[in-house]
């Protein structure tokens, strides 16, 4: 019976299956073993981003150093980046274009975008008054008049103008600031009309915001800044050197602070640079949660959660459309400042028959008709503007004295840190990267000694270009040489770049808890080698790092889209002709 | 029922109490603690002047420690507002606060003659005090 037993095949059976269990088993094992290792532990603190980052991505990490020699860097020089003005050509020209015919009279007006953007239906009226004044046949000495309007930022046409690089018949800029900045530095201007149309600046806040400071009393632009600096009320607002709204905020800032709504004086620049006048503006920036390079950023912050972003700049015309747009509904709008008179101006180097064109298309633009189409798309005249209690337009020199002390004192004695991490890989070869090296390069002189910033490539691996150091003379030339030596090439390991990036942020972090700390991140593609986002998307997320993503060609837009959400940030769309404009202005603002 | 002298000496405590307890309420109306509103104004001032400013107020803070007042609220007081705060700030957060903005006397006597009609009773009683601390040497515009 028992030779029999031996020989059953249910005796043999049970052999076989015990081998096979034990080899599933071990399979079984050593999987769960691998995947325990390759996955990173749960991160839910700002402290476990750090432990995680620092215990279990960094040393898993293939991290090349290349930084640069003080001998190296001595070769480079700080004083000669010339900084390319824009072209004009660049921007959109409507109405009648340059013909060249000597008998007809050409008047080109280089006009602020909220008048003359033809996209949009409600912000195209000079275009529109344009349109219809050239079809009238109007003539000046005989010859027919032609018009045409370019759309340039008003900004931008005081830096052209200054530059002597343009010579446009007429320039509209949105306030009477840009003029005066331009006259004080020996422009000659030319006043055609003093308003084109009508438009106030003001702050936006929501319903619930102003509900309750309405409940103790009236809510003016003085109680706002008053609950800013008393850190209750958060405002972001954008960029001085370009915005008029938020140059015109600035100066009411400092008008006010020098106390000149007592005595209705301008604004002096020993006011600029009195301690009462600078503490009170670095106490309000205490309340700024973010300068952003555009208006539409802001309006993007504010949409995506209005109980972070309470405040910002905009002018009404801007409002009255944005109140259409579904989250805007409910807010309210507290004005400030000078009016937005939209003037028009000519210039010494226009013939008298440009001139001549020039006075009878202004006294069409101001006609009923026209003025009641700039009525329907927003300009209009606001109760703050026919109470006539503004504050004086100042000079143009105290206007650009301001706009230094802003730089100089924007961040309130805090230090800014910034890691730029940069896509080196294969994709980047030739023209792509080389305008990313110019564009880091002029922007470079943005950056605020004191500040510090550090530069880290990725392709196959995250190279560590440059290490966080304060920016004085020898870290600028350091930042030089390492931007001139960059190389493309190798594959795209984004996300163990953004890594190295961050470690060394959040380290810096440790001995200046009261930094600000951003992370610029350029990339043309989706990562390919390393870390993928949704191993790391939690690290990121409790870093408390504002990320600056600039989609620079095919990436994964949803996780660039996340990237910037995790903070008051937005993705920019880069391309070689605007990535110098995107780095300056991101550097102008943050550093 | 109780005895007499037990009644009596029961009414007498009580009596007693009851004139303690009189006395008391007589003595807390008309001999209360002051109560010290402390206002500061915290226009722009030098760091070694503001020393000066957080020094006043450390020493009303001890005394409203020690009970001989009772800080009702502190009202910090600046250019562009003011804020007004029910628990009295601790001594270092004064001396941490920042100052900003000018120094507006029209807005200070505002604010003083406001008080001062608030408080006109326990002010005419004694009961009551305003204080208003601020930088000693005006910084030159």
């Amino acid at each position: 019976m028992t030779p029999m037993l031996l020989k059953s095949p249910r005796f043999d059976r049970p052999r076989l299956s015990a081998i096979w269990r034990f080899i599933l088993c071990f399979g079984l094992g050593l999987c769960v073993a691998l995947l325990g290792g390759c996955t990173l532990p749960k991160v839910d603190s700002a402290a476990k981003a750090q432990e995680v980052l620092v215990n279990n991505v960094l040393p898993k990490l293939e991290i090349r150093t290349s930084e640069i020699t003080d001998q190296v860097a001595s070769r480079y020089t700080i004083d000669q980046i010339q900084e390319p003005l824009p072209k004009v050509n660049d921007f959109p020209l409507y109405g009648a274009q340059p013909s060249g015919n000597a008998n007809e009279v050409y008047i080109e007006i280089y006009s602020s975008s909220e008048k003359a953007n033809a996209d949009r239906q409600n912000e195209r009226w000079l275009i529109e008054v344009a349109d219809a004044f050239n079809s009238r046949g109007e003539t000046v000495s005989g010859k027919p008049i032609k018009v045409g309007i370019r759309k340039i930022p008003s900004g931008t046409v005081a830096r052209l103008l200054l530059a002597k690089s343009a010579q446009p018949t007429g320039y509209s800029p949105s306030n009477d600031l840009w003029t005066e900045m331009i006259k004080s530095q020996g422009v000659v201007i030319r006043p055609i009309v003093r308003r084109l149309v009508p438009n106030t600046a003001g702050l936006v806040l929501p319903g619930t915001v102003y509900d309750q400071l309405a409940a103790g009393g009236e809510v003016t632009f003085d109680r706002i800044v008053d609950q800013v600096a008393a850190g209750t009320l958060a405002v972001g607002y954008p960029n001085p050197y370009t915005s008029s709204t938020a140059l015109n905020m600035l100066y009411t800032l400092f008008w006010r602070a020098a106390g000149h709504q007592q005595d209705g004086g301008a604004l002096t620049i020993a006011d600029v640079n009195s301690p009462q006048v600078n503490s009170v503006f670095e106490q309000f920036q205490q309340g700024v949660l973010a300068t952003t390079t555009t208006t539409l950023d802001l309006q993007e912050l504010f949409l995506r959660d209005s109980s972070v972003l309470q405040a910002f700049p905009l002018e009404y015309q801007n409002y009255v459309n944005l109140k259409a747009v579904a989250g805007f509904e409910n807010t309210q709008f507290v004005p400030f400042g000078i009016i937005h008179n939209n003037p028009l101006v000519g210039f010494d180097w226009n013939t008298p028959e440009q001139r001549a064109a020039l006075k009878k298309f202004a006294d069409f633009a101001t006609s009923p008709a026209m003025q009641n189409l700039a009525a329907q798309q927003g300009f209009m005249a606001t109760d703050y503007l026919k109470q006539g209690k503004t504050p004086p337009i100042p000079a143009g020199d105290v206007l650009l004295a301001a706009q230094s002390n802003w730089k100089l004192r924007k961040d309130a004695g805090r230090t800014a840190y910034m890691a730029i991490v940069v896509d080196t890989s294969g994709s980047m070869e030739g023209a792509p990267l080389r305008a990313v090296q110019e564009g880091l390069r002029v922007a470079s002189q943005y950056i605020n000694p004191g500040n510090q910033v550090s530069l880290i490539t990725f392709s196959d691996q995250p190279v560590q270009q440059l290490s966080l150091r304060p920016f004085d003379e020898q870290q600028h030339k350091r930042f030089l040489a390492a931007v001139d030596l960059l190389q493309s090439g190798g594959g795209t390991a984004l996300y163990d770049g953004v890594m190295v990036g961050l470690s060394e942020l959040l380290a810096q972090r440790q001995k200046d808890p009261n930094g600000n700390y951003y992370l610029l991140l350029l990339s043309d593609g989706q990562t390919n080698i390393g870390y993928k986002f949704k191993e790391i998307k939690d690290i990121l997320a409790y870093s408390g790092v504002r990320f600056y993503p600039i989609a620079y060609g095919e990436v994964d837009e949803a996780e660039m889209q996340a990237i910037a959400e995790l903070r008051e940030s937005t993705v920019k769309m880069g391309t070689p002709e605007n990535v110098q404009d995107l780095f300056r202005d991101l550097f102008q603002v943050n550093l | 029922m109780m005895g007499d002298p037990n009644r009596r000496l029961l009414i007498t405590v009580l009596t007693g109490w009851a004139g303690f307890i009189a006395l008391g309420f007589i003595l807390r109306q008309g001999i209360g603690i002051p109560q010290v509103t402390i206002v500061i104004d915290r226009s722009y001032c030098e760091p070694q002047q503001w020393k000066t400013v957080a020094d006043q107020y450390q020493v009303f803070y001890q005394q409203n420690q020690k009970r001989q007042i009772q800080i009702q609220s502190v009202i910090l007081l600046s250019d562009l507002g003011e804020e007004t705060l029910d628990t009295p700030l601790d001594p270092n957060a004064v001396q941490q606060l920042r100052t900003y903005g000018r120094k507006d006397p029209t807005k200070q006597q505002a604010l003083q003659q406001r008080l001062q009609q608030e408080l006109q009773e326990p002010l005419s009683k004694g009961a009551a005090q305003i204080e208003f601390l601020s930088c000693p040497v005006s910084p030159v515009p």
